[in-house]
């Protein structure tokens, strides 16, 4: 398999003292859809800004189509394109002006970017408001124009730092119809998020990082699959006993095959054909139960299992 | 209904108890959390304090400068001319002692105004007078041949009044001050001396005449004072790319960070050349003086050095500071010295080190320029150097400490 990203121990430490990135080793397949899981303040950014030669490594090293980070960062702006996690837009040039300025920035030809732009505002659905300033534009209007932004010059390697973040499901919608255009013409992605949803629709191979390590790797179905095909149930106890004692007894349970602490009353544990052994988990604990839900395991209980918290503590 | 309104009246009552009763802590722990907010930002705090405290040092020392008045004036002695042939003389019982007494009056410390004497005897009287057009001096003294005779006529049996011929630079106050002076002394000096009569003072001014009012004075430095407040715009823009995050987004397309920086100093060199070129229209619409011989080029040119160094000292604090506000805050600790300290709103009242500021430079070559028409290289070439060199080394300065990635991504 022919990789385009290989990084090698990668750090990134601020003030020397926080770890953001913690020696963090990938291989990104060529043409895919590589995505960065974990909560705020895991290092997806950090790692981001690294491989796009914005910041530099405290150590390690990585190649980027077999450009050095350090040595030949040149020539790896050429190929890559950035969406930023903040609106990065100049407020006063239309949403056409702020996507010509990056083209011209990678000196495309003046007929290309003209018909590219039109094409792009198209597909965001931008093109009548393409000659309003960009202030006047709604926070999502804003974050597609920062989505064209990232890929008017057609780079090989296109890094999304949560590009639909704040986006209405309607518009979120959008940005990832957009964003699988792109996978289908096999360029590769590299997308960060927190949305769990977005991770498992778009990713090929997800990648889970938490305190600036990584912490899985897989494909969604797979690291889903490691949990187990059964349900999640999950519930709240009221405090009329501890966690401490409830947990032994439903472990004990032949059908739950794990289970883990969530927060400070809640509980997730995984069951086969859960919906039906539920009175049995009820009568095991034998205290009052709220937010009682029962669902199949998503991204999210895998980050759980690993970390025991959500993906938004 | 009477009822309802009697219901509606007394809900109406309660809630503006309530509301009252919860407003008061509102706005109390609003004001404490704004208080908060700011005393724990290093950079304000510094900022809050600094500012005040240098302000008004600045204007402490500004307005002190200003009861020590100092000038340079050339003095051209003619009273010594023909004693030195003459020994048997009956003037060389007195020789030049009155003229000399008169040169020592007027270097003393103690007179009010305390006038400084640069240079004296050493200059014909044409090249004083170049000197004086290039404003290289406040004033030109040439004591009258006659002078020791005439002071101590009594004894020589002179009939003329002493004469001392005055010219000053074009400013009225100057020329007030340097007269008023000159015939103090000489007044007094008829009167110790020759028993009370009174000399007779020539003033003359011998550089084109024109009636300046303070402004059309003040027009070079304010010109000047125009271009330093865009250092403040020019911190601000750069710290704003960074705040914004433009200069990281621009950070990852091909383009270099020197193509970043030049781009930005670029329009920054724009907007401010266009509005200095706006200051000085409305300086003209105002009615301000140019001598019909003033060398536009050379006022454009001595600007644009200016706007230079602008740039350079902007780029500098942007360098250091991570948000538009701050940057443009900070501009002031350097705005303001040079203003003061740079002589612009003083003429005759700077300060013995105001040299090493460039807008000292840059207003008395603007002064020469505008207000005298001249343009010669003895007149303002050590200006130019001196502007030259300081809007180099600043631009350079700035745009090192700019580039480094670590400036622009911070």
């Amino acid at each position: 398999m022919e990789y385009i990203i290989e990084t090698h121990d990668l750090k990134r430490y601020f003030n020397g003292k926080i770890k953001a990135v913690d020696g963090i080793n990938l291989q990104v397949p060529k043409g895919s859809l590589f995505g960065f899981l974990g909560p705020n303040g895991a290092g997806k950014s950090t790692t981001i800004s690294m491989l796009s030669t914005i910041l530099p490594p405290t150590s390690g090293d990585a190649t980027i189509h077999g450009y050095d980070l350090h040595k030949e960062s040149k020539k790896i702006k050429k190929l890559i394109g950035v969406c930023p996690q903040e609106l990065v837009l100049w407020d006063n040039l239309t949403a056409r002006e702020n996507i010509h300025l990056i083209a011209q920035m990678h000196k495309m030809a003046r007929s290309d970017y003209k018909e590219r732009t039109d094409e792009l505002l198209g597909q965001m659905n931008l093109l009548e408001r393409s000659n309003d300033l960009v202030r006047k534009f709604s926070g999502g209007m804003k974050r597609r124009v920062n989505v064209l932004m990232a890929v008017i010059h057609e780079p090989e390697i296109i890094f999304f730092d949560e590009p639909s973040a704040g986006l209405d499901p309607q518009s979120r919608r959008v940005v990832w119809d957009f964003i699988k255009d792109f996978q289908r013409k096999k360029k590769t992605i590299i997308l960060t998020t927190h949305n769990m949803e977005e991770a498992d629709d778009l990713s090929d191979t997800l990648v889970i990082i938490d305190h600036g390590k990584i912490i899985a790797t897989g494909k969604p179905n797979d690291l889903k699959g490691n949990l187990g095909n059964g349900d999640i149930i999950e519930f709240k106890i009221n405090g009329e006993v501890t966690r401490e004692e409830l947990m032994p007894r439903i472990k004990k349970l032949d059908f739950v095959e794990s289970v883990v602490p969530i927060g400070k009353k809640r509980i997730a544990l995984h069951a086969m054909d859960g919906l039906r052994r539920i009175s049995e988990i009820m009568d095991t604990v034998q205290v009052k139960m709220l937010d009682i839900s029962i669902r199949k395991n998503t991204l999210e209980d895998v980050f759980i299992n690993l970390t025991g918290r959500r993906l938004r503590d | 209904m009477d009822k309802d309104a009697g219901i509606h009246e007394s809900k109406k009552l309660n809630r503006t108890k309530k509301t009252r009763r919860r407003y008061h802590p509102r706005i109390f722990h609003l004001t404490v959390s704004h208080l908060r907010n700011m005393l724990r930002d290093k950079i304000q705090v510094l900022f809050l304090i600094g500012f005040p405290l240098v302000f008004i040092i600045l204007l402490a020392l500004e307005t002190e400068s200003l009861d020590r008045m100092s000038y340079d004036v050339i003095i051209i002695n003619n009273d010594i001319i023909g004693f030195e042939e003459d020994p048997e003389n009956i003037l060389n019982i007195y020789n030049t002692s009155a003229s000399i007494q008169f040169m020592s009056i007027l270097e003393s410390e103690e007179l009010q105004g305390a006038v400084v004497i640069a240079s004296y005897n050493t200059l014909n009287t044409t090249d004083a007078k170049e000197y004086l057009r290039a404003e290289k001096y406040h004033a030109l003294i040439v004591i009258g041949e006659n002078f020791s005779e005439a002071i101590y006529r009594e004894k020589t049996g002179c009939q003329q009044n002493p004469e001392i011929n005055i010219t000053t630079v074009n400013d009225e106050i100057v020329e007030k001050v340097i007269t008023t002076i000159t015939t103090q002394i000489v007044e007094s000096m008829s009167l110790q001396l020759n028993g009370g009569d009174y000399a007779e003072v020539t003033i003359q001014n011998s550089v084109d005449y024109v009636e300046l009012s303070v402004f059309d004075i003040f027009v070079p430095g304010i010109l000047v004072a125009g271009v330093l407040v865009c250092i403040s715009q020019v911190a601000a823009h750069f710290a704003g790319e960074k705040e914004r995050g433009t200069m990281i987004r621009l950070a990852t397309t091909a383009v270099s960070r020197r193509e970043m920086l030049l781009s930005g100093a670029l329009s920054q060199f724009l907007i401010t050349t266009f509005q200095i070129i706006l200051m000085l229209l409305i300086a003209l619409m105002l009615g301000a003086y140019i001598h019909p011989n003033a060398n536009w080029f050379l006022i454009i040119l001595i600007l644009v050095l200016v706007i230079f160094s602008v740039l350079g000292m902007g780029l500098t604090i942007a360098s250091f500071l991570k948000d538009s506000m701050s940057a443009s805050l900070y501009s002031w600790f350097l705005i303001i010295p040079l203003q003061v300290l740079g002589g612009i709103f003083t003429y005759g009242a700077e300060f013995e080190f105001s040299f090493i500021f460039p807008t000292y430079w840059a207003v008395h070559a603007l002064r020469v320029i505008m207000l005298n028409g001249i343009g010669t290289w003895e007149a303002i070439g050590i200006d130019i150097t001196y502007l030259t060199i300081f809007g180099l080394v600043t631009t350079l300065i700035g745009v090192l400490l700019f580039q480094r990635k670590k400036a622009i991504l911070s």
